[in-house]
């Protein structure tokens, strides 16, 4: 333990941490299913995430996320390791979550309204561990419900490609390079696509609250 | 000299994200302390990162891995030893088929040489056609043993040959004949009574959408063109088809033989399934990779469990 840390006082750059995203795809490859276990808990966050904050319906997004990991499942042993395991998840998942949409769209998804009317943007399909929590509201989580309903409001008024992008970039917190790589776009297009998005995204944000409020 | 606010204001998302030369950072800086209006933008573009970063991020519902892991008990379990030696086993196989290939075209081409006269006489255009073969006019001996047609195919305008070809005429050979005036009905093999060939034909994706039920070669009615991620596309393609009751053919009609798929390759097959399985098959497409849809109108009634024909465009 000692020796540990000091190796990692002494060498910062060692890698004291579990395996890398390499690594488990080479267990993996090589019958050991728990790398995968440890693949779907590294990524099933920022997954979900992705396909949430692009899909805006709990259910779907989680009826996605899931197809992305069966299809890196199935797709896994012939990953060349040619880009970042991250790099691939991200680039399934946009394509999961676009194909998602189109065949929503074609099976005329929310055409019909409830007897209720329309749900609020950020209130649909709610699972029920949600339900149940809203039920105890606390003033933050007020809040957060607020800041919630306005982030699904905003994202949903920008374009795809702005909403793709803002997405790798802030809520994913990707590099500008690993953009590049998973959009097929070079760098100084990821930058100034990003620049366009987030202004776009500041406008529509303080025409909704208010720009002291943001 | 200083950088105008036109310029530092088109700067203002790298620099907050820090991807600036200190040069260029400091100048963005002193354009921001000089300009009110650039000032004010800039708190609202921080703003918008910040509250988007801060309420972005999402956890993934409970019990979503347990979830998973149900689903993903039926699929076999990977290994890195089964797909090389499948890669392997097929290099063999297409060896195998160029080899097979081969020698059907040598034994092909030493059988028309072989191939005595007809007894009938041939037309007077076709007595002008150098060929020895008159069934299948051709303006030369290689296009003639390739079952091609040459210029003006032998046949002159108005005249039909007398005899019952002994060999089946290509889909070009039919077309030429028709525009020469040839009875096609003689000529026309069954499959393309009840469509025109359609070997390759997704690839411009404008065709109608009448359909003939059951024929191999009419347009299919649903047409998709799926960009894969998976090593394997066509074995994938091979096991949904069979997951749904259906069969898998290549673009000619025959049973596909899946073959491991290069970056760039693409494949034209069609998937016939029961109708209620046709929806199914489209969820089980956006598995593999990104899909698009090229038609889904139907163009006629199914009845349930219809066996229906989709076409499919796989690119690796």
């Amino acid at each position: 333990m000692l020796v540990a840390l000091l190796a990692a006082v002494s060498f910062p750059g060692l890698r004291l941490a579990g395996p890398t995203d390499s690594d488990l795809v080479d267990r993996f490859t090589h019958g050991d299913r728990r790398a995968f276990d440890e693949i779907v808990r590294r990524y099933q966050d920022r997954v979900y995430t992705l396909c949430r904050r692009w899909l805006d319906d709990a259910q779907g997004a989680e009826e996605t996320a899931q197809d992305v990991f069966i299809a890196l499942y199935r797709s896994l042993p012939g990953f060349r390791g040619e880009s970042q395991l991250s790099t691939w998840v991200f680039k399934v998942t946009l394509n999961h979550c676009k194909n998602h949409r189109l065949y929503r769209n074609r099976r005329g998804y929310r055409r019909h309204e409830t007897i209720d009317g329309p749900p609020a943007p950020g209130e649909q399909d709610l699972p029920g561990r949600q339900i149940a929590d809203e039920v105890a509201s606390s003033d933050s989580r007020v809040h957060r419900n607020e800041a919630e309903s306005l982030i699904t409001a905003a994202l949903a008024q920008l374009d795809e490609e702005h909403r793709q992008i803002l997405l790798l970039r802030d809520v994913e917190d990707l590099p500008y390079e690993e953009i590049g790589e998973i959009l097929d776009l070079p760098r100084g297009t990821v930058k100034s696509r990003i620049h366009r998005a987030r202004a776009e995204l500041a406008a529509i944000l303080a025409r909704k609250i208010g720009r002291e409020d943001i | 000299m200083s950088m105008d606010t036109f310029f530092a204001r088109n700067r203002l998302s790298a620099y907050l994200d820090g991807d600036l030369p200190t040069g260029e950072a400091r100048e963005v800086e002193a354009a921001i302390q000089r300009d009110p209006e650039l000032r004010a933008e800039f708190e609202q573009l921080r703003g918008a990162i910040e509250f988007l970063r801060s309420n972005g991020p999402m956890l993934a519902p409970d019990g979503f891995a347990n979830r998973l892991h149900i689903r993903l008990a039926v699929e076999p379990p990977p290994s890195r030893l089964r797909v090389a030696l499948r890669r392997v086993r097929y290099d063999y196989i297409g060896i195998a088929a160029v080899a097979a290939m081969a020698l059907i075209v040598v034994g092909t081409q030493q059988q028309t040489a072989n191939e005595p006269a007809p007894d009938t006489a041939p037309t007077v255009a076709a007595a002008q056609a150098p060929s020895p073969v008159p069934d299948l006019p051709a303006a030369d001996g290689n296009a003639q043993a390739n079952g091609v047609l040459g210029d003006e195919g032998g046949f002159a305008a108005g005249a039909a040959p007398k005899s019952a070809p002994s060999r089946k005429p290509t889909a070009s050979a039919s077309r030429q004949m028709a525009d020469n005036g040839v009875d096609r009905e003689a000529f026309q093999p069954d499959w393309e009574r009840d469509g025109e060939a359609k070997e390759g034909a997704l690839s411009d994706g404008s065709q109608t959408q009448s359909v003939q039920v059951g024929t191999l070669y009419s347009p299919a009615p649903w047409r998709y063109r799926v960009h894969a991620v998976g090593a394997n596309p066509l074995k994938e393609l091979i096991t949904v088809a069979a997951t749904l009751g259906g069969r898998i053919v290549d673009a000619k009609g025959r049973p596909l033989a899946d073959y491991p798929m290069d970056e760039g390759d693409s494949a034209a097959v069609r998937v016939f399934v029961p109708s209620y399985n046709v929806e199914e098959l489209q969820r089980r497409l956006m598995l593999m990779g990104t899909v698009d849809t090229i038609a889904t109108d139907p163009g006629v009634l199914y009845q349930n469990g219809t066996e229906v024909p989709v076409s499919i465009e796989v690119h690796k």
